[in-house]
């Protein structure tokens, strides 16, 4: 077996009446706009090859209208697939019938929503409560679990409130708490965060930070937002026109952006808090200079060089010198665009 | 027609439900009856339908069916008998509530229905027909309904009791109505009525109207064939004048009555 | 010029034919059909007889004290409440004690009825745009159809008194249930329908759970005019023979009764008016969590 949990495999998505006979065009080079204006048809994914994996934060990153959400929908199948395969843990999801569909969703895959998706009918706790409700679990042992996951997200004492008296961020912790509560092994989070303040998206990816070091989740998460997706994202997948541009590391994806589209995208972050030691680590030989582990950020790196006498890092990994980085070095990645055809200037919406 | 002085003529006016103000204007010379029962063989009162006369020839008159609520039982209740009334806002309704508190209808294990409207009169009576259920109740002829059905008049085994009964207490609200007394149904005036300025006008159309005497039975045969022939009055008419070339030939001057047959 | 200045209808004896056809086979239907249609509402003939003798043996006190308690247990207010039992008070001060329990076990049922066969209805509705497409027109004629027109054939079929009575007054109210059933389901928050899927919910887990908790406001508002309505269609029940409080309307109407008229007018509206406001609070009530904000 893979270290895949979920393998996407060939999927094509194209909405319209004759969905089936299109894919060939698009597998032939049809464009977007060309499979619209003669067809009639929409392109939502074409040919998307994507591996998740377990235990880790998947993001999943594009513009609207670049079929991220579409993507994400059809791992639990809210949208059947034209043609592809989604095999999760050797199970090809687009063969299963409706009962185990519903099975899968119940116990094998939950998900949070852009706009939570709160029932506004019912409590905090009943809205914690639901996913274990479709499950058919004993309700005290469904409000003893609820009550447990919306404590961990800081909910305590808002049990009886609705939703609509709840703020932004606080709704969605509902939502977190919910799909937690269903013991799911995979999350699925649509946009979970975008629709908040950014202060308060921040805390959220503190939370899922905190509760991912504990549980090993294997998050699938959508965002638009190419900090968040650094920030939270094991691996970054990014998504043009229902295509897969590239797929990497956080550092993979700002040291080396597969094209124009990606370097634009990367262009704006703050290189210094996505890029670790490790990734400018290099061999001299020499184990002078500070100490300093290699998982840190070259800004925190550097926070600590100033407090320091130093202007050489030594990279320790697991307590053993693997290399060293200097402080021009530092500048040279922050400053300049790494790309393989540095200086364009294309743009993109 | 009595306030407006339009139209100038009602060409069959009952006149029992309207008696007062007629009288009146007549007396006041505004209104005149050109000719008094147009028609002849009319008349209100209670029926049942011909196979129930037929299965129950002990039946003879109201009183005797009286005894015999078990033979029209009422769905609600039916232990006791049904009377369908006359519909609720008509003046027959009155009649026909005092009628059955005169006869101590209650007493003898009957309920007076009140249908409601024509529809509902009409309605209970042909279902009644066309399933063979006895059924017993107030209605009016010459109407298609009786004709088609051959409905059964039933005399009510007591003569009329007066007029003082019928008009100063059975016609009236049941509150105004202390001690109704039985009696057979009041004979049904009907003339066609005429405005004073029509008379002046029209003599010969005076002489037409004076002349124009329908029998029962034609009138009743003719409300039939409409209703099964689906046809409106031109239709009818023209029907009519050519069935009944006896009749209407003796209404219209011997000229005239070549003229419109001729022209048929 | 013939053809535009006359309209080409149908020959008169093809359309007597025509007439005479119909009225003769619905004749036909009836006299072969009607006794098993009759049976088959009987069970729902001798509900509502028994329901109307229940009311009417109950004792006064009793039956004003289940109005006012129905009332609080509906909205939770002691002025609906005493103003229901206030109301019950006069129509039996001025006699109109046992017409009114006629039309309240009438309406009651009728209610009943509409919203038992119109809440499936909508639901169906809302799940098929082909069905929705079938069922709006009949409904469309349903209110717009003249009532005489249905009502002497129903009367023909199953006699005059309550269960055409009920019918009557059902295919007049019934729609409003069913159409804003249908479009309360409609309404939905597609996030909130997609959530429920997402968490595997079945057709059963999401309707009860989901959609019809979200549409109560909307079915609630049905629920309301089927009941306006079918107490404005007591009067038109009473035509055909059915007890209550239309009968005396009827009888003022053509007699010139002013007061009878108005006072049996004025206890239709009273029923109209507890049954409206008791429903709506019941409704809101239902609806807590749409009073977002005010305890936070």
């Amino acid at each position: 077996m893979s270290d895949y949990k979920i393998e996407i495999k060939n999927l094509y998505k194209i909405f319209g009446p004759n969905d089936k006979s299109m894919v060939e065009l698009v597998a032939n080079g049809t464009g977007k706009q060309e499979l619209l204006d003669k067809y009639g048809h929409v392109l939502g994914l074409k040919n998307v090859n994507i591996g998740i994996l377990a235990n880790s934060v998947n993001v999943i990153m594009g513009l609207s209208g670049s079929g991220k959400s579409t993507l994400i929908r059809h791992i639990n199948r809210l949208i059947e697939p034209t043609v592809g395969e989604i095999i999760v843990d050797g199970e090809n999801v687009l063969g299963m019938n409706h009962e185990k569909i519903r099975d899968f969703r119940r116990f094998g895959a939950s998900m949070v929503f852009q706009k939570f998706g709160l029932m506004p009918h019912r409590t905090v706790l009943e809205n914690g409560m639901y996913g274990l409700n479709i499950q058919g679990m004993a309700s005290g042992e469904a409000e003893k679990q609820a009550k447990h996951w919306l404590n961990r997200v800081g909910l305590s004492g808002f049990e009886d409130r609705f939703p609509a008296q709840l703020s932004g961020g606080m709704q969605q912790r509902v939502g977190l708490a919910r799909a937690l509560a269903t013991d799911a092994d995979i999350l699925l989070m649509d946009e979970a965060f975008s629709a908040l303040d950014p202060l308060i998206r921040a805390d959220m990816q503190t939370i899922l930070l905190d509760l991912q070091a504990e549980l090993h989740k294997t998050i699938v998460f959508i965002t638009h937002d190419l900090d968040e997706a650094l920030r939270i994202g094991d691996d970054i997948a990014i998504l043009r026109d229902g295509e897969l541009i590239q797929k990497g590391t956080p550092q993979n994806i700002v040291l080396k952006p597969a094209d124009d589209y990606v370097a634009d995208f990367t262009k704006d972050v703050n290189r210094a808090r996505v890029l670790t030691l490790n990734t400018l680590s290099h061999e001299t030989g020499s184990k002078e200079g500070l100490r300093l582990d290699g998982d840190l950020s070259i800004e925190q790196a550097m926070q600590q060089m100033v407090n320091s006498e130093y202007n050489l890092v030594t990279v320790m990994n697991d307590g053993t010198p693997i290399g060293q980085v200097s402080l021009s070095d530092m500048v040279g990645a922050i400053s300049r665009p790494d790309a393989t055809n540095s200086g364009s200037t294309t743009t993109y919406r | 027609m009595n306030e407006k002085g339009q139209p100038d003529v009602a060409a069959e006016l009952w006149i029992n439900a309207v008696r007062e103000p007629l009288n009146v204007a007549m007396a006041e010379g505004r209104l005149h009856s050109a000719v008094k029962g147009p028609i002849t063989d009319l008349g209100e009162g209670w029926w049942i339908p011909p196979f129930t006369a037929e299965k129950h020839p002990e039946l003879k008159t109201v009183l005797d069916i009286l005894d015999h609520p078990e033979l029209f039982p009422d769905k609600e209740d039916p232990s006791k008998g049904a009377f369908i009334g006359c519909p609720a806002g008509w003046g027959c309704q009155l009649s026909n509530i005092n009628l059955f508190r005169a006869f101590e209808m209650e007493k003898k294990g009957w309920v007076l229905i009140d249908p409601g409207s024509q529809a509902g009169l009409d309605g209970s009576m042909i279902k009644a027909n066309e399933r063979g259920d006895n059924w017993f109740g107030y209605y009016w002829a010459p109407t298609s309904m009786i004709g088609k059905y051959g409905m059964k008049l039933m005399p009510f085994g007591v003569p009329f009791a007066g007029s003082e009964n019928w008009d100063g207490c059975i016609a009236k609200a049941e509150q105004d109505c202390d001690d109704p007394k039985p009696s057979a149904w009041t004979a049904s005036e009907v003339h066609t009525v005429v405005t004073d300025r029509f008379k002046k006008k029209a003599s010969v159309a005076m002489d037409y109207l004076a002349k124009r005497v329908v029998p029962g039975s034609v009138m009743g045969a003719m409300l039939v064939f409409m209703e099964e022939e689906q046809s409106d009055g031109p239709d009818a008419a023209a029907e009519f004048m050519s069935r009944h070339e006896d009749l209407w030939m003796q209404w219209v001057p011997a000229d005239v009555a070549a003229a419109v047959k001729a022209s048929l | 010029m013939g053809f535009f200045d006359k309209f080409p209808a149908m020959e008169r004896a093809d359309l007597r034919d025509l007439k005479k056809g119909i009225d003769s086979s619905f004749k036909e239907f009836s006299r072969s059909w009607g006794e098993s249609i009759e049976a088959f509402f009987d069970p729902l003939f001798y509900f509502l007889v028994n329901f109307e003798k229940l009311l009417l043996s109950t004792p006064w006190p009793i039956i004003i004290s289940i109005v006012a308690g129905l009332s609080y247990w509906g909205s939770r207010s002691w002025k609906l409440s005493a103003g229901a039992a206030i109301s019950f008070l006069f129509i039996g001060y001025l006699g109109m004690w046992d017409n009114t329990m006629s039309t309240v076990a009438l309406i009651s049922v009728a209610t009943f009825i509409c919203i038992a066969l119109g809440i499936p209805i909508g639901v169906a509705m809302s799940k098929s745009d082909r069905l929705q497409s079938t069922i709006t027109p009949v409904l469309d004629i349903m209110q717009t159809i003249p009532i005489f027109v249905y009502l002497l054939p129903v009367v023909m079929l199953l006699g005059i008194g309550k269960v055409p009575g009920l019918i009557a007054v059902c295919v007049y109210a019934m729609p409003p249930i069913v159409r804003l059933t249908n479009l309360g389901l409609r309404l939905v928050d597609k996030e909130i329908l997609e959530a429920a899927d997402a968490f595997g919910s079945n057709y059963r887990q999401r309707l009860f759970s989901v959609q019809l908790p979200l549409a109560l406001p909307n079915i609630f508002a049905g629920v309301n005019q089927t009941i306006m309505m079918a107490l404005a269609m007591v009067v038109i029940a009473s035509m055909i023979g059915v007890k209550g409080l239309g009968v005396p309307v009827l009888q003022s109407i053509q007699n010139q009764y002013l007061a009878l008229g108005m006072m049996n007018g004025l206890a239709i509206v009273a029923l109209a008016i507890i049954f409206d406001r008791v429903s709506q609070k019941y409704g809101k009530r239902l609806q807590r969590h749409r009073e977002g904000g005010s305890d936070v």
